[in-house]
């Protein structure tokens, strides 16, 4: 696992971010297809497929129940789809998410991936800096170097001077900016985020949304988002909206 | 109208394991256990004996098991009354006053811990005669000793449920209650120092009080000089306690390289009192244990060098072994049961931020370490800081029981790590419902 973070490290820049890409000639992050997953009687996924590519943007659309959050789960591999396979391009070759085990999908996910959350769900106990640092904890980065990487992101993302805050001190705003620190921390290529604007009012739901995008896509790398807000889905650079578990209309952004 | 409001929002619900059960099953177990040591206390009263010694047995091992009692039923209660937090919100949020919300959830709690002390009765019925399978004075315990007179059981039922709603009360002082929600205080408690001086102090005013003790006081006199001494000392350890506990934490919050020691060092500075709480018991059986086991160790050199005791004394210290092993087991009882129900609702009260710490790739052995960090932290601390005070104030008689009965010394020390490895395999027993609800977390999460 450490040996992992350093050629993370390595491959990216001073903080292992790196440069934005051109989307258009980036090549595929994520190649699904084929996903199918049920629950009981009822189907969340039927044959979907899609791919994400480098610096994209994709927002996940569609009523309650039509399986958006399945689709996200399934791609970042906290799920496994009945059938289908979710191919990704990792730093070490390409691995198929799906047929991954529950620990090398846990380790995937520490490496590969962050992920937003609707409420950030950040550990209320600790500081700002703290669950930002946390990830780099997990993969046996040493506290001080986790201190120092974290600290650059929270002054990237307008938090400068509130690191020692603990999380119920911050607004939700903040608290979100906190959790797309603490997504981006690793170097991940990919970020999910599932609603992650949704608990704001609009004018923070947008700063936020801004900061999600100038984090990912404005770095090259690939954000999926779920979400019911539009004018959260118009600022990506795609819309797929499903129902009833199946993709029913995807739409670029030349196509708006 | 409102109380018809009250019983829709109070009334049980399927899954309400946590707010309901968890209570319950509390109130059951203290309540089986304050009724079991209640008649066991009364066995031992009503023995007849020039000195009353067995009287001053009883008054101190119904003093000594006080702290668990009170700290398990403290526990539950307040996690009852704080359980309801959306439905606590919904009534503020049609219009129920502060006042009237606090009340509803004051009776939800007495509700709780009564349904769950009449549980308790029929466990002690069920329990109580094993209490027929010891020899008190030489004499086999009768049948008809071990129940208590009936009128006996409406008012230590009372009494139980009055700790639950002195509890419910003191939880619910640490909420804010308001129509947007209840949530709890957001800064992180500060422990003052001069908890320590008065800790201190009531530690020196214990020891002054039982040296002072002789025979003639009378056994009105020494009894009462020995429930101060333990009152004292567990009112010293619970005012130190989470003071201690929390300097512990502090500096290992400075050293801590690890995710799941960051968290533990500062989970335990979010709520010390409340990780002090769940080890509480361990603190006092280990400050009882060791001057105890030295003075029965100190006995067992006489009794067998010089042979100047009396077959009635012989009988006595017999007895008091058995009171002793009776506390440590009750009390690891409800050690154990304390962790096991804290622990799970901390669980199942922090299920969503468990769930979505596994999806960034946190795995379920490094939450679990976590908890069993904090968890032994505190519990070291009270463990092994009450048996080195314990060992400091009777070193004298410590040091002759060691060079002659060194195996009171070994048995004591068995003693106390049985209680704090017992603690840590109750813990583990809530690692499967750890596993479950990251297994399967809502589809929603």
């Amino acid at each position: 696992m450490q040996q992992r973070v350093a050629q993370n490290l390595n491959e990216t820049s001073s903080f292992g971010y790196p440069a934005a890409v051109n989307s258009d000639t980036a090549e595929d992050r994520i190649r699904a297809s084929g996903l199918s997953k049920s629950y009981d009687n009822t189907i969340a996924l039927s044959d979907v497929n899609i791919d994400v590519r480098d610096g994209e943007s994709v927002a996940i659309m569609g009523p309650s129940g039509s399986g958006k959050t399945t689709l996200l789960h399934v791609l970042a591999g906290i799920i496994q789809p009945d059938a289908g396979e979710v191919l990704l391009q990792t730093k070490t070759g390409q691995k198929d998410v799906a047929k991954l085990n529950d620990e090398e999908r846990s380790d995937l996910r520490l490496v590969e991936f962050g992920f937003v959350f609707q409420q950030g769900l950040l550990i209320p106990e600790l500081t700002a800096m703290e669950n930002v640092s946390l990830p780099l904890l997990l993969q046996g980065v040493a506290r001080d170097e986790a201190r120092k990487r974290s600290e650059v992101l929270l002054d990237e993302l307008g938090l400068a001077g509130l690191g020692t805050r603990r999380i119920g001190q911050l607004s939700g705003g903040q608290a979100q900016r906190v959790a797309i620190a603490r997504a981006r921390v690793t170097g991940a290529r990919v970020i999910f985020g599932d609603e992650p604007t949704g608990a704001l009012d609009s004018k923070t739901a947008h700063e936020v949304m801004t900061a999600l995008l100038d984090s990912t896509v404005g770095q090259g790398r690939s954000l999926i988002v779920v979400t019911h807000d539009e004018s959260v889905a118009e600022r990506c650079s795609r819309i797929v909206r499903l129902r009833d578990g199946k993709i029913v209309q995807t739409k670029s952004e030349t196509q708006r | 109208m409102k109380w018809r409001a009250l019983w829709l929002l109070v009334r049980p619900t399927r899954s309400d394991f946590s707010t309901t059960l968890l209570p319950i099953i509390t109130f059951a177990v203290i309540g089986m256990v304050v009724f079991f040591v209640t008649a066991l206390a009364r066995i031992f009263w009503v023995v007849q004996d020039s000195t009353d010694g067995y009287k001053i047995l009883a008054v101190a091992l119904l003093a000594v098991l006080l702290v668990p009692i009170a700290s398990l039923g403290s526990s539950a209660a307040q996690l009852s009354a704080r359980r309801r937090d959306e439905r606590l919100a919904t009534l503020r949020l049609i219009g129920a006053s502060a006042r009237w919300v606090r009340s509803t959830a004051l009776i939800e709690a007495s509700m709780l811990a009564a349904a769950g002390v009449v549980i308790g009765i029929l466990g002690y019925w069920l329990i109580a005669p094993l209490l027929s399978l010891l020899v008190v004075a030489g004499v086999q315990v009768p049948l008809g000793a071990v129940w208590l007179p009936l009128v006996w059981i409406p008012f230590l039922g009372f009494a139980v449920v009055s700790v639950a709603i002195i509890s419910a009360v003191s939880g619910l002082r640490q909420v804010v209650i308001s129509p947007l929600g209840v949530r709890a205080r957001v800064d992180a408690p500060r422990i003052h120092w001069v908890r320590l001086l008065i800790s201190v102090a009531l530690v020196i005013a214990a020891i002054i009080l039982l040296q002072s003790v002789s025979v003639s006081w009378g056994a009105i006199g020494i009894t009462a000089a020995i429930v101060g001494v333990l009152l004292a000392v567990m009112v010293a350890q619970n005012v130190a306690g989470p003071f201690v506990v929390r300097l512990v934490a502090r500096r290992k919050l400075g050293v801590a390289t690890t995710a799941a020691e960051l968290i533990a060092a500062r989970g335990i500075l979010e709520s010390p009192k409340s990780i002090w709480r769940q080890v509480s018991g361990v603190a006092l059986t280990s400050f009882i244990v060791v001057p105890v086991g030295a003075v029965l160790g100190y006995l067992n050199f006489i009794e067998t060098s010089v042979g100047i005791l009396t077959a009635q004394q012989i009988l006595f210290f017999g007895d008091i072994r058995t009171i002793i092993l009776a506390v440590v087991f009750l009390s690891f009882v409800l050690v154990v049961c304390s962790v096991v129900i804290i622990q799970s609702a901390a669980v199942l009260e922090r299920r969503d931020l468990y769930v979505s710490l596994s999806r960034i790739g946190m795995k379920v052995d490094v939450i679990h370490a976590s908890r069993r960090i904090s968890l032994m932290l505190a519990l070291k601390v009270a463990s092994i800081g009450s048996a080195i005070l314990a060992s400091t104030l009777v070193s004298p008689v410590l040091a002759v029981v060691a060079f002659n009965s060194p195996l009171f010394i070994l048995a004591t020390i068995l003693c106390i790590v049985t209680g704090v490895w017992l603690v840590r395999l109750s813990l583990l027993s809530t690692r499967p419902l750890l596993r479950s609800i990251l297994a399967n977390p809502d589809r929603a999460l």
